[in-house]
């Protein structure tokens, strides 16, 4: 069909602009954005897993990062709820004045905030996924320049660190889930005990083949994983396992590596002047800041006034007052003190007499007749969060006494004496008098309370040596020498591990709560 | 002659779309009187040629259009222009060319471009010499129509009644007309004003104001990507009636809508200048995502209102339901969308006009707590007799509430607008400035803000617009929503011991001695942190409309959005012992956020006999970019030299960065049959940058149908029905993740020793989980409303009954924490469901000459509920440090953010302590959400007064009174509401206020129904009155208009709620934390005069 109507002003260029128009209006609705990948916004200021691991420098950045996440993200497991759990569960301090939440209360509060039975579970777990991304994703990195031993030794480090943390895990909860991958199952059923401590096992016998014996200096040595701290995690497990020829053979073999040995002065421990010394096999790193610094020895709390402080301090949960943790028991004094063990007294605890050590009178101090813990003393007061203040979390006298324990327990009595003297030489005390397996063993159980005080260790001990229906009697038995509430310790078989936050319990439900709660 | 060809051609579309509603076969045969233009015009010499085998005539006729600038104009009936022709005609006039297309049987004149087709009269045809002489001998009219601005209106309709004899006015509004009859009326229309009759008389000239037409259906409202007629809306959409809003004393955008629009529930949370209201359309829908509507501002998407000074809004259209909003597919549009227009200039008239405004605001009340006595008594009785306090101590008598609210916080505001326009072009300029004190001390606002708007054509094809909005905020903010302890300054005036002093000895602001927990003073609190906010807002755009044929248009439009902020605080040393301790503490934290739309739209608008079809299609793409930077040092060397160079100890140093983009194609069509039945549907998908790949796209339909019963035959006879339509509509709409990159499993940033006393960097597992599996929050809704209009328009009555429902809830659900991570963002299985009815009657009850009254009342009605989440989600939200945590909970059956506690069942009498129901097992406590809120605005007009009065309420929600929590709660050495003296003292007491005691085992002080409040009032939001100078009075001062008022905001609340005011919204626009009181802010009432002067 013929149709076109011809108009003489400017037709053609009139013509050509409209079709000009409808193309350019096609192009710019259908064609608009500017390239194909115009959606793909990765994040700016993080990195993604996915794309994070291409590089040597990117697994030793993961490395930092899993032990940087014990000291900077809600780090309460390993700077003072292990002394919660493992000194004040037992005989050696007691939680604030009568009328506040007991020991037990406190540590199986199901729901809240700030109650350590609940962190130490999720630190634990948020601290492993920092060692389970390294495992996940350092294999398959690939880097001319990253040479096999330097990749084992990142790998040897963060199956340590995991088998630090579910070792942590199973000593107070049991049988708990398995968690080995990020990629894997989010809602697992908890494994047998025996199992977890197999895996803990698998974990450190690769870190003790992929690490070495040292690193390049004292710091490194003490402060990252090597050959000697795999080893003594292993000499601990295989106590706690019963399987103490194993647990005499790696506390031997950290004895024998000559990497380690004891300070001469037992207060260099203490004084904040002499970190990272030759006694240190895991030493967790406070630096002075905001982000890597630590208020550690402020929250060993002295006894005081309830009601003053209830208000002001922020993370209270829901209905319960701030208590006053790890008030040393007057029996915990008493016991240096039938040892005629002043050295270790005078480093580890803050008796009425040499209160005027105290650098800082802690808020809302009131009584001034309770012991306080060592942690107030020589400099060390409440620095906000910023102090610089390390943990020990293995020393080398713990080995040392751990292979004593284990040897008397095989039968080796004689050798085990030797070495529980070499731990009472170093702080003056004569050698000891104990000769038959069952005085060395409580020799060694009296000794590892004095020598390791408030760091986290009497209540597995204990635990070692009179079993748990024993341990439980023990406790029930405790005398209330400083008028304080020892008998709310447990009371029963079942508190021995504290409950599965009920949390967790709500949200999985292929997990069940541990029995008695 | 100089050519308009955008203003006839407008005029040329405007009246063909009239045909169509208006079956005025008249108007179609308007008689150009100006015929002798039409033999000097330029286009009657334009040469045509055609040349067409078998052709339609309208074809032609299009085609003749197309090309060249001649446009035609005609009723269909004259003629049968689908006959089809075949012709050739070269190089002729246009008379030759119309007489060949129609041989002879059509008639035509000339006016300008414009060819008026009309029948050939049979009288004239006989006598065609003397045509033009009786044209010569009949007596003319000029006149002159303006709007009611008295701005002239070009191309209004003048039509001699009785008569086909009609003509329109030019470009400056006049007109003139030959009468046919001797004693004729003229009567006047334009589209979207009232049409006057005036009857002509002895005069022989007019100036006509009209006045316009707000129920108009006629009248043409902004729609998301195009516009559409009032009368045409087949879905939910609240066109706010804006009347001179802007002109009066209005500070904030979010007060011109409160009270409005049915379905829009407007919550000013605080009282603090400068606070954004929050907008909530249609109730909650979203647990997590976004939950405000989405503003678009002149058709760019923008974050909120920020930008805008209400003085220089035009419009304000609400669209409500999916099927409106549809369109706009994602980013929010399950809440609703906001679209503003800002004012334009008018062509023809240069026109300056000044707003200003003083006045003064203060606390609505103030709540009694103890006095001395009461406090030492209470004291006592809690602590025994160790809190005595020393008689001197108690001669001071601070009324700390007296000295935080200033008893009159001044306000005053200027707005000047200059605007104008010439016939291609047209601007408006906006300036403003307001200076706003909060009734606390210290707090206030101050915005500068900048407008301006440009229209302008180039060509005959192509027009060009701009808009750049622009406001800078400098506000002064003091710390509130939260306990006193924690620094809450409202608070702390109440719970503050009245004995305690305002100063230490060292000049610093006294802590409290005889008090427990650090507590400043309120004074302490405000003064001790100096800050200063400055946010800049900017919205602008540049836009291009492309006229490809009569039919086809493309519109580009360039927009970009721009909110930056600057904030800098500091503790002087000198005032507070916490800053003495570290010698001073200054924070500088910047961000900005920049986003960039280009959005790009192909509109066609086809008419033909019956059938009425619009399609537009489109695509959109916005990127943005945020960064921020956090900064904090301690230790200033002097207190006088802020600025963070002169600290030494730095506490925080952070920054972030983010970006997200989304790109989106659109199409929307609607049909309309014999204008009685309207068809739209659209079609929206969108990509969004913030969801994993093969997750990112996503689409939402939208249909919806309208049925204009009124233009039934049997409706015929049913006079006093002006309109009555059924609409139904259901649409599609989507939310994203709040997060820019919350699905993907990001690494943080830490640090660890690398020596003794350094740290290197690392990385670890963040807590939140990604989810690559993460997909869009959808929700879709169902609309069904009515429209009536009566008694020529007089009474309007609108309803709409509404099902929202919310799917694949976008949701940071808890993992447990055996995963390692805390949290991970699903889609959350299960519904929010929002079901509702709202309705609106407008009624002009009395038109007088010198009287008229107005009337606008509005109800809705919303029932929000959660329904089929996992029994495993655990939504508990609302935390209250202290007071016994989480206050709201989320779970089925019930409504979103529901109070949960325990029932108190009152004191009992033995114990003092609180009873409570079923063991004190936790149980809902009320919501907040509103069963129903109403608003109600009435205008009045008598002479020159205008009495404008607006009143809202919300009814059956409740509030949590946090604030009364920490002045009943008997524990702490603070002080308490005054109510306390009737606590519990000894076994046998009768009351309902528990005893005093520090531990409180039983949990008194804790969260319980005991705090639980009715939230309903009824408030007179605005009270205007205002007084309009007529010509004659000011015809003297060189001004064309002068207007004098005052209003009352907030004078008048009826409500049995305790706390300050019922209002209140801690949570912000969080749908979770809704209803939660805790010393926010109170909202002030306030008095106002000012006056609008126009030159």
């Amino acid at each position: 069909m013929k149709n076109y109507i011809t108009i003489k002003k400017n037709n053609k260029t009139m013509k050509n602009v409209f079709n000009i128009n409808l193309i350019l209006a096609m192009t710019l609705i259908f064609f608009n954005s500017c390239s194909e990948d115009f959606l793909d916004k990765a994040p700016l200021d993080e990195l993604t897993v996915d794309g994070a691991f291409n590089t040597k420098a990117d697994a030793e950045l993961a490395l930092n990062g899993a032990y940087g996440t014990m000291v900077t993200n809600d780090p309460h497991t390993y700077r003072w709820f292990y002394t919660i759990v493992g000194d004040m569960r037992a005989d050696n301090s007691h939680g604030g004045p009568p009328g506040t939440i007991t020991n037990c209360e406190l540590l199986e509060s199901l729901a809240g905030d700030l109650e350590p039975g609940i962190w130490n579970w999720y630190e634990a777990y948020k601290y492993s996924a920092a060692a389970n991304i390294i495992l996940d994703n350092v294999p398959k990195i690939e880097d001319p320049n990253f040479s096999d031993s330097e990749r084992k030794n990142i790998l040897g480090q963060a199956y340590f660190l995991r088998a630090f943390h579910y070792y942590h895990l199973a000593r107070q909860y049991r049988d708990v889930p398995l968690i080995l991958s990020q990629d894997g199952d989010l809602l697992p059923a908890k494994s047998p005990e025996a199992e977890v401590y197999a895996q803990i096992v698998r974990d450190l016998e690769l870190a003790e083949s992929y690490l070495p014996t040292e690193h390049a200096n004292r710091f490194l040595t003490s402060s990252r994983g090597t050959k000697g701290s795999a080893q003594s995690l292993l000499a601990k497990v295989y106590v706690e396992t019963g399987d103490y020829a194993k647990a005499a053979e790696y506390a031997g073999k950290v004895m024998d590596s000559g990497v380690y040995s004891l300070v001469e002065t037992y207060d260099h421990l203490w004084d904040g002047n002499h970190q990272n010394t030759t006694e240190a096999i895991f030493e967790l790193q406070h630096v002075a800041s905001t982000m890597t610094g630590t208020y550690h020895p402020a929250q060993m709390l002295p006894p005081g006034d309830l009601t003053i402080h209830e208000a002001d301090k922020p993370g209270e949960g829901v209905g319960w007052a701030f208590p006053r943790f790890n008030v040393l028991n007057h029996e915990l004094i008493e016991a240096f003190d039938e040892m005629g063990d002043s050295i270790r007294k005078w480093s580890s605890t803050l008796t009425v007499t040499d209160r005027s050590l105290m650098s800082d009178p802690p808020l809302g101090f009131a009584d001034p007749t309770e012991p306080v813990s060592h942690t107030y003393k020589n400099g060390r007061h409440w620095d906000g969060f910023s102090g610089r203040w390390n943990v020990l979390l293995m020393r080398y006298s713990d080995i040392i006494l751990l292979r004593a324990e284990a040897l008397n327990q095989i039968g080796q009595t004689a050798e085990a004496i030797t070495y529980l003297n070499q731990v009472r030489a170093r702080v003056k005390l004569a050698p000891t008098t104990a000769s038959s397996q069952s005085e060395v063993a409580l020799a060694i159980l009296k000794e590892r309370r004095l020598e390791l005080a408030m760091e986290g260790q009497r209540f597995w001990d204990l635990k070692r040596y009179y079993g748990e229906e024993g341990l439980v009697t023990y406790l029930k038995g405790l005398t209330d020498t400083g008028g304080n509430n020892l008998g709310k310790n447990p009371t029963s078989v079942h508190q021995l591990y504290l409950p599965i936050p009920q949390r967790d319990l709500d949200i999985n439900p292929n997990l069940v709560q541990n029995p008695g709660y | 002659m100089k050519l308009n060809p955008l203003l006839s051609s407008n005029w040329q579309y405007n009246l063909k779309k009239l045909t169509n509603v208006v079956k005025i076969s008249v108007l179609l045969s308007v008689i150009m009187t100006l015929s002798s233009f039409a033999h000097t015009n330029v286009y009657s010499q334009e040469k045509i040629s055609v040349n067409v085998e078998n052709t339609e005539i309208i074809n032609i006729l299009d085609n003749i259009e197309s090309t060249t600038d001649l446009r035609f104009f005609y009723d269909n009936d004259i003629y049968d222009f689908n006959k089809k022709i075949t012709l050739t005609i070269n190089e002729e006039t246009i008379a030759t060319a119309i007489s060949l297309i129609f041989e002879n049987n059509i008639d035509f004149r000339l006016k300008q471009n414009v060819v008026i087709l009309e029948k050939v009269k049979l009288t004239e045809k006989n006598n065609e010499v003397s045509s033009e002489e009786d044209d010569l001998e009949q007596r003319v009219i000029t006149g002159l129509i303006t709007d009611n601005f008295g701005s002239p209106l070009p191309g209004a309709t003048i039509i001699e009644v009785g008569t086909n004899n009609g003509t329109t006015s030019d470009f400056d509004g006049n007109f003139s007309i030959a009468l046919e009859n001797d004693e004729a009326s003229l009567q006047i229309s334009f589209i979207g004003f009232v049409s006057q009759t005036v009857i002509v008389g002895d005069s022989n000239s007019f100036t006509i104001q009209l006045s316009p037409d707000e129920s108009s259906l006629d009248e043409i409202i902004v729609t998301g990507y195009g516009t559409t007629r009032k009368g045409d809306i087949t879905s939910s959409i609240s066109v706010l009636d804006l009347d001179g809003v802007g002109e009066k004393a209005i500070t904030d955008v979010g007060q011109m809508l409160a009270g409005r629009s049915a379905g829009v529930r407007v919550v000013q949370g605080s009282g603090q200048p400068g606070a954004a209201p929050t907008i909530f359309i249609r109730g909650l829908s979203s647990l997590s995502g976004n939950t405000q509507p989405l503003y678009v501002i002149d058709g760019v998407v923008s974050y909120s209102l920020g930008a805008l000074d209400p003085n220089n809004i035009e419009d304000i259209t609400v669209l409500k339901d999916a099927s409106a909003a549809g369109i706009y597919g994602a980013a929010g549009a399950s809440n609703g969308v906001v679209l503003v227009t800002t004012k334009k200039g008018r062509k023809g008239e240069y026109k300056v006009s000044v707003n200003s405004y003083a006045g003064f605001s203060s606390v609505i009340k103030t709540i009694p707590v103890l006095d001395n006595a009461g406090t030492v008594d209470y004291f006592n009785d809690l602590n025994g007799s160790g809190s005595s306090i020393p008689a001197a101590e108690l001669a001071i008598d601070n009324n700390w509430q007296d000295l935080i609210y200033r008893e009159a916080a001044p306000v005053t505001g200027v707005n000047a607008a200059i605007s104008g326009g010439g016939e291609n072009g047209s601007f408006f300029v906006g300036l403003g400035y307001l200076d706003q004190d909060g009734i606390v001390v210290s707090s206030g606002n101050k915005r500068y803000s900048l407008s301006i708007n440009l229209d302008q054509t180039i060509n005959e094809w192509l027009s060009f617009g701009s808009h750049f909005n622009y406001t800078r905020s400098n506000v002064k903010t003091i710390p509130d929503n939260m306990a006193a302890r924690f620094g809450g300054a409202i608070q702390a005036a109440l719970v503050t011991p009245r004995f305690q002093p305002i100063f230490n000895d060292d000049g610093t602001y006294s802590t409290q001695a005889r008090t427990q927990g650090g507590l400043n003073n309120p004074l302490g609190y405000i003064y001790g942190n100096d800050n200063l906010n400055v946010i800049n807002n900017i919205v602008t755009d540049v836009n291009f409309t492309a006229k490809i044929n009569s039919d086809l248009s493309f519109k580009t439009q360039m927009g970009v959005v721009i909110l930056n902020n600057h904030y800098s605080s500091f503790k002087d040393p000198r005032l507070t012992s916490e800053a003495k301790g570290v010698k001073g503490e200054g924070s500088l934290n910047t961000g900005e956020a920049v986003r960039f739309i280009f959005d790009n739209t192909l509109n066609y608008d086809k008419t033909f006999d019956k059938h009425q079809l619009g399609v537009i299609i489109g695509s959109s793409t916005s990127e943005e970019k945020i960064h921020t930077s956090l900064q904090t040092k301690r230790n200033f060397a002097n207190a006088n030299i802020r600025t963070l160079n002169s600290a030494s100890e730095t506490i925080v140093n952070s920054a972030s960065k983010s970006a997200w983009s989304l790109q989106s194609y659109f199409a929307r069509a609607n049909y309309s049959f014999d204008d009685k039945y309207l068809i739209t549907a659209s079609f929206r998908t969108d990509g969004s940058s913030r969801l994993p790949k093969d997750n990112r796209w996503e689409s939402f339909k939208t249909i919806s149908a309208g049925w204009k019963i009124f233009k039934e035959d049997f409706m015929s006879d049913v006079d006093f029905i002006s309109d009555l339509k059924l609409r139904v509509g259901y649409g599609e709409t989507g939310n994203l993740p709040a997060g820019t990159n919350s699905y993907a499993y990001r690494l943080l940033f830490n640090e660890y020793a690398i020596d003794t006393f350094t740290t290197g960097p690392g990385v670890w597992l963040g807590t939140s989980s990604g989810n690559n599996n993460l997909e869009w929050e959808t929700s879709d809704q169902f609309n069904v409303g009515i429209d009536f209009s009566a008694f020529d328009n007089k009474l309007y009555f609108s309803a709409d009954y509404y099902s929202k429902k919310t799917n694949n809830m976008i949701y940071p659900l808890s993992l447990p924490w055996h995963t390692g991570f805390f949290d991970q963002i699903v889609n959350l299985d299960g519904q929010i469901e929002n079901t509702g009815f709202e309705f609106a009657i407008n009624a002009n009850l009395v038109e007088k000459d010198d009287f008229s009254w107005s009337t606008a009342f509005n109800m809705s009605f919303n029932d929000n509920v959660v329904t089929n989440i996992p029994d495993t989600a655990i939504i508990t939200d609302g935390w209250l440090q202290n007071l016994g945590g989480n206050v709201t909970i989320t779970k089925n059956d019930l409504p979103i953010g529901s109070f949960w506690g325990k029932i108190s069942e009152g004191v009992d009498p033995q114990t003092g302590d609180l009873i409570f129901a079923d063991n004190g097992k936790f149980q809902f406590m009320g919501s907040p959400l509103p069963d129903f809120t109403y608003g109600f605005v009435n205008e009045i007009n008598y002479k020159n007064w205008d009495l404008n009065i607006v009143i809202d309420g919300v009814s059956g929600n409740e509030v949590y009174n946090t604030g009364r929590q920490e002045l009943e709660e008997m524990r702490l050495l603070h002080n308490q509401s005054a109510d306390i003296v009737n606590r519990w003292r000894k076994p046998g007491d009768i009351t309902n206020i528990p005893r005093a005691t520090i531990l409180d085992q039983n949990g008194n002080s804790k969260i319980s129904s005991r705090f639980v409040e009715d939230g309903s009032y009824l408030r007179v939001r605005d009270i205007s009155l205002s007084y309009d100078f007529k010509e004659n009075v000011i015809k003297g001062l060189n001004i064309s208009g002068l207007r004098l008022y005052a209003n009352l905001k907030n004078w008048f609340t009826i409500t049995d709620y305790t706390g300050y005011t019922p209002e209140i919204n801690r949570g912000g626009s969080s749908a979770t934390i809704q209803g939660v009181d805790y010393g926010t802010y109170p909202q002030p009432k306030t008095f106002n005069v000012g006056m609008n002067i126009e030159f």
